[in-house]
């Protein structure tokens, strides 16, 4: 048996697949593996930042409780003991709820969001809340009212945003998973750049009651973990029908992961011709291309399709986002103006010239482009693209040049709410992680995932070696 | 054009109690803005 550090080592490297069998077996307690990742954040996290708040005693007491429930043979599920991250945009009773900003630091929550409710429910152990761009209007990660998020594979470098302290918490493995929000790519982007996976479901899969908007068009709720397997167990807790929530659907008793192990043969993939591979980093395009051929190996059908309209979504998500994020901010803006971040406050404030045709227009343009997507996927299964057109950009160097180029590709399926994975697809020269997406017809989460989980082993080799840099 | 687009900026001054550094920061994320407008505004989804 194992002792010590040795241990803690060892438990910290399982994926939620590995623990929920071992957790289930007895072998590995509810206690020891919290206190193994409790350990690990107060040895790494001050130097990362990616928790707001470590929520240390709480933690420990449920899985207190948990271990004497397991020992007795009551097992909730998969996600009984493991511990998960928030984005601190999450409500938890009783707890603060910050929104990544200065004015909401006393904002205690009156009650769970449902997401956090669906997981106490399945025994998951929240272990804290995790950073992000102020209001969660941002691509970068930078947020100046809290120490720096950083990119756990070069501190130097941003880690992407908004759901950057849940992607780099991942990633450092200061947790199992973590919930993000994804409004124009905030939980595929900083999975992308720290390299996991992050997963935004078919819209109106999760509800968002008790979740700070953003963009009530646009707004998901999403899971960041090591693998497509461990999102897939993530949704099965958190998707379902809630009536707070008026955009939220029913799919009730689906499993996220039934077609994970599958052979993939025979799967129509659609590479596009436009837009995504216009102006990609050659290291990103070498890495998304090999990925290709690998799903063509393995017996996927790759299919070259045509869409010069999907440059068109980008700007749609735009002017949503923006004008619904200014709607939400118009009278802080004004109460709290100098507690915002300059940015954010000016990036919510360009949106004051943009018309009610404007927006209409925006919402008309939507409906068009979605139905653009849905003829697309009458021919192929799923799309394949890069996530992001770069790589990871310097903490210190010019934000604007990540906040425009980096959710270039992802807001595209906010728009169309299609479900879409990013996924590691290898690392750069310079050891920067390389994210690919997977996107797919609506309620067909299941094959997105399938797919995805055949790409996350390709790398998986090399991804072990650069572990112990983190 | 250009003196609505003053007026624009005068009453955000005012309103909003900006700096310059940051009335200069907001012409840039306008200008991004306006790009994607335009972009939209030339979208005729009946035809396209």
């Amino acid at each position: 048996m194992k002792e010590g550090n040795d241990k803690n080592r060892e438990l910290i490297l399982y994926t939620i697949k590995d623990l929920s069998q071992k957790i289930r077996e007895k072998s590995i307690s509810p206690v020891e593996l919290t206190n193994a990742y409790l350990d690990r954040i107060e040895l790494v996290d001050k130097e990362l930042n990616s928790f707001i708040e470590v929520y240390r005693d709480s933690a420990l007491k449920r899985a207190i409780e948990f271990e004497k429930e397991i020992l007795s043979g009551n097992i909730r599920g998969p996600l009984h003991g493991i511990p998960i991250a928030l984005k601190d945009i999450f409500d938890v009773k009783d707890r603060i709820t910050t929104v990544g900003s200065k004015m909401l630091r006393n904002n205690f929550a009156s009650s769970n969001a449902t997401v956090v409710d669906k997981l106490e429910t399945s025994g998951a152990i929240i272990i804290g809340k995790t950073s992000l761009v102020e209001f969660a209007f941002g691509s970068t990660g930078l947020n100046p009212h809290y120490p720096q998020t950083v990119n756990p594979w070069n501190h130097d470098k941003i880690p992407g945003g908004s759901s950057s302290g849940s992607g780099v918490a991942v990633a450092s493995k200061l947790c199992l998973g973590a919930l993000g929000t994804d409004t124009g790519g905030s939980v595929r982007m900083p999975a992308s750049l720290c390299g996991i996976s992050g997963f935004k479901p078919s819209y109106g899969l999760v509800s968002k009651s008790g979740v700070f908007p953003l963009s009530w068009t646009l707004d998901h709720v999403g899971p960041l973990a090591r693998t497509p397997y461990d999102c897939g167990v993530i949704m099965n807790s958190i998707s379902g029908y809630d009536s707070s929530d008026k955009n939220s659907i029913s799919m009730d008793d689906f499993d996220f992961n039934r077609r994970i192990g599958k052979s993939i043969k025979g799967i129509k993939i659609g590479v596009p011709q436009e837009y995504f591979f216009d102006d990609l980093d050659s290291e990103i395009e070498d890495k998304v291309n090999n990925s290709i051929s690998f799903l063509e190996d393995n017996g996927a059908i790759i299919q070259k399709i045509s869409c010069p309209w999907v440059k068109f979504g980008r700007s749609i998500n735009f002017i949503i986002s923006s004008s619904e994020g200014l709607s939400i901010h118009e009278n802080w803006l004004k109460k709290f103006r100098d507690q915002y971040d300059p940015q954010v406050k000016s990036r919510f404030l360009s949106a004051k010239s943009i018309s009610s045709n404007d927006y209409i227009k925006a919402l008309k343009s939507k409906e068009w482009f979605t139905a653009k997507m849905n003829n697309i996927f009458k021919e192929i299964d799923l799309i394949i693209s890069p996530t992001i057109p770069i790589l990871a950009t310097d903490i210190e160097g010019d934000p604007t040049i990540g906040n425009r180029k980096i959710p270039l590709f992802t807001g595209v399926f906010n728009v169309t709410g299609h479900p879409s994975l990013s996924v590691n697809a290898g690392f750069s020269k310079n050891k920067l992680p390389i994210g690919l997406m997977i996107s797919g017809r609506h309620m067909e989460d299941d094959l997105v995932l399938q797919v995805g989980e055949v790409i996350g082993g390709i790398e998986s080799q090399y991804y072990k070696s650069l572990e112990d840099q983190i | 054009m250009e003196n609505l687009r003053t007026d624009f900026f005068k009453y955000l001054f005012q309103d909003f109690n900006l700096t310059l550094s940051e009335i200069r920061s907001l012409e840039n994320n306008i200008n991004v803005l306006e790009s994607h407008l335009d972009i939209l505004r030339n979208l005729d989804i009946d035809k396209t």
